[in-house]
């Protein structure tokens, strides 16, 4: 759905997005991941053909990025990250105003749908000036959606929304997901990236990571066992040490962390053998680094070089 | 399928229907100008002055400077020249009109835009910036310019109504009628691509619209000089006046349109 191959963009002398390559497959959602000033709705814009490319090429959609906007525009839908709708006029009146324009033939019914779907509705013919954050949130996500795009752009889709709000639209996103959307979010939130996506990109003007959250966790961490036990002996550590399948062991507290390759399958044979050796088990599992770590991580990585 | 200037354009009109201090200030500035103005001054209140009114001496010289300019003025009453030259004046004064009102409408609008921050998911559809510029332009030169236009058909029943036939005849004469349908809708665009321009570099519509000061001096400054019997206007000053707009239109509109791409509004528009 996206191709990407060196895509770069420059505000004078500043270079905003750097090279960036990657690929969007039909169907999958994808996080843009960065803190502020990385690149993200640089990137955003230059897809959905708002400003032009300095350098690299893209398609969206089957379709050259700056050669033919004019399809990739009545392809995709964006969610800006305000949502920027006319306050004056109704929520109707806003996504009528978006169905005519991109010539929906049956604009009203588009509309109907989905107010209904996002419970608007009953509210239609209120003017947005009197709605609250979250309610102008909706509308923009319909609005983005009305045309029934085959590729979604959100740009901080829940941000400055209250935990209900949030998800409210977290939830509506992983609808969109489940229906075969193809979706690009840039966020802030590592959570929301880990809930709604498939993969997630690490950009810092250039691409630092692409993955998904699992690989990148693996890539960076490797895969830890964590057994916690009544108590730890020298004994036990020497017997899991001995295992061929185990790559590191080390203790935190009672709490024994081995280093493997697939927890799934290797785990029953270390727990038999921590009992063999006399170990009282109190606890499995594997240990979860969050995506923040591992953001804060590829961060620092990047730093460094 | 309603094409998407007209799409813009009922959107625009929509919008400024629910905008009702700018409603009230296109209908308030004309109905001053072209109706409580003009009657007020050029009929009634040399009416109820009577006929002393007439002797002051610097009337009397602008009488004689329009006389000279216009002899076939000659055979008209005191009464009927002093309505002449005021009710001549109210209609190069209505040139302000378009020139207030696009300016009010155009800057609400974009300004408008840029403060909501709605040109961003707008300027994602398949509109070309050309549409766009040219529903943003018609959505508030239509309105300026027909209300400048119904209120000169008011004028002029007014005009027919309360003076004499040869009084109307002076007064809606080619060069005002060529000041109405010619220079009005000129001068309007040239406001218009002002307060683009303007626009793009302010936050506040009040802002945008003081460009229009620009344009509203040498109108004042026109109708005092007749006022006075410095200059009057004639069918050549008044067509070689649209020639000049229209040359300085399409200078100022070219900026306009250069200001209005998508990357330069969502990058470098303030």
């Amino acid at each position: 759905m996206i191709t990407s191959i060196g895509l770069t963009k420059r505000f004078g002398g500043v270079t905003a997005v750097d090279g960036l390559t990657f690929e969007v497959k039909k169907g999958e959602v994808l996080g843009l991941l960065g803190p502020n000033g990385a690149g993200k709705t640089t990137t955003v814009r230059m897809l959905a053909c708002l400003i032009s490319v300095a350098a690299g090429e893209a398609t969206v959609c089957g379709f050259r990025v700056g050669e033919e906007d004019d399809q990739i525009r009545k392809r995709v839908g964006v969610l800006t990250e305000v949502p920027g709708l006319y306050e004056n006029l109704s929520a109707e009146a806003n996504l009528r105003f978006y169905a005519d324009l991109y010539g929906i033939r049956n604009g009203a019914a588009a509309v109907e749908k989905y107010l209904r779907m996002l419970d608007l509705w009953e509210r239609r013919g209120e003017k947005v000036s009197g709605f609250s954050k979250g309610m102008k949130q909706k509308v923009a996500i319909a609005r983005a959606l009305v045309h029934e795009p085959d590729l979604l752009f959100l740009d901080e889709p829940t941000s400055g929304l209250d935990p209900e709000m949030t998800k409210v639209v977290r939830d509506f996103i992983e609808r969109l997901h489940q229906e075969g959307r193809t979706i690009l979010i840039c966020t802030h939130n590592l959570d929301e990236a880990e809930r709604l996506c498939d993969r997630v990109a690490v950009l810092r003007s250039r691409l630092v990571a692409l993955d998904r959250p699992a690989a990148l966790r693996a890539r960076l961490y490797g895969r830890n066992t964590e057994v916690r036990l009544a108590r730890i002996d020298d004994r036990m550590t020497a017997a899991v040490r001995a295992l061929d399948f185990v790559r590191g062991v080390r203790v935190e507290d009672e709490t024994l962390i081995v280093s493997l390759d697939d927890p799934v399958t290797q785990n029953p044979a270390l727990i038999r053998e921590l009992v063999r050796s006399g170990g009282e088990v109190i606890a499995v599992r594997e240990q979860e680094h969050s995506l923040e770590e591992i953001y804060l991580k590829l961060l620092r990585q990047e730093s460094a070089h | 399928m309603k094409s998407r200037v007209r799409v813009i354009l009922e959107k625009e009109w929509a919008d400024l229907l629910t905008r009702r201090g700018l409603l009230l200030m296109t209908f308030l500035l004309p109905t001053l100008f072209l109706v409580v103005l003009p009657f007020a001054l050029g009929i009634a209140m040399p009416a109820l002055l009577g006929e002393k009114f007439y002797d002051d001496p610097d009337l009397a010289r602008a009488f004689q400077a329009m006389l000279t300019q216009f002899p076939d003025l000659a055979g008209l009453s005191r009464q009927e020249l002093f309505q002449v030259l005021m009710l001549r004046q109210f209609i190069t004064l209505s040139l302000l009109v378009p020139v207030i009102c696009v300016t009010a409408i155009a800057a609400h609008s974009i300004v408008g835009e840029k403060v909501g921050r709605s040109l961003e998911p707008l300027l994602a559809t398949p509109i070309t910036t050309t549409e766009l510029l040219a529903a943003k332009s018609l959505a508030s030169a239509l309105p300026a310019i027909g209300i400048t236009w119904c209120f000169f058909v008011v004028y002029a029943l007014g005009v027919f109504t309360l003076t004499s036939n040869r009084v109307f005849r002076n007064v809606f004469s080619p060069t005002t009628l060529c000041m109405t349908f010619a220079v009005a809708p000129l001068i309007a665009l040239l406001a218009l691509s002002l307060a683009i321009i303007a626009s793009s570099r302010s936050t506040d519509p009040r802002t945008a619209q003081q460009i229009g000061v620009i344009l509203v001096l040498p109108v004042v400054g026109l109708m005092v000089s007749q006022i006075t019997g410095l200059f009057f206007l004639t069918p050549a000053v008044v067509l070689g006046a649209a020639l000049v707009l229209s040359v300085i239109d399409a200078a100022v509109l070219l900026i306009g349109v250069a200001l209005f791409e998508r990357e330069t509004i969502l990058t470098r528009w303030k």
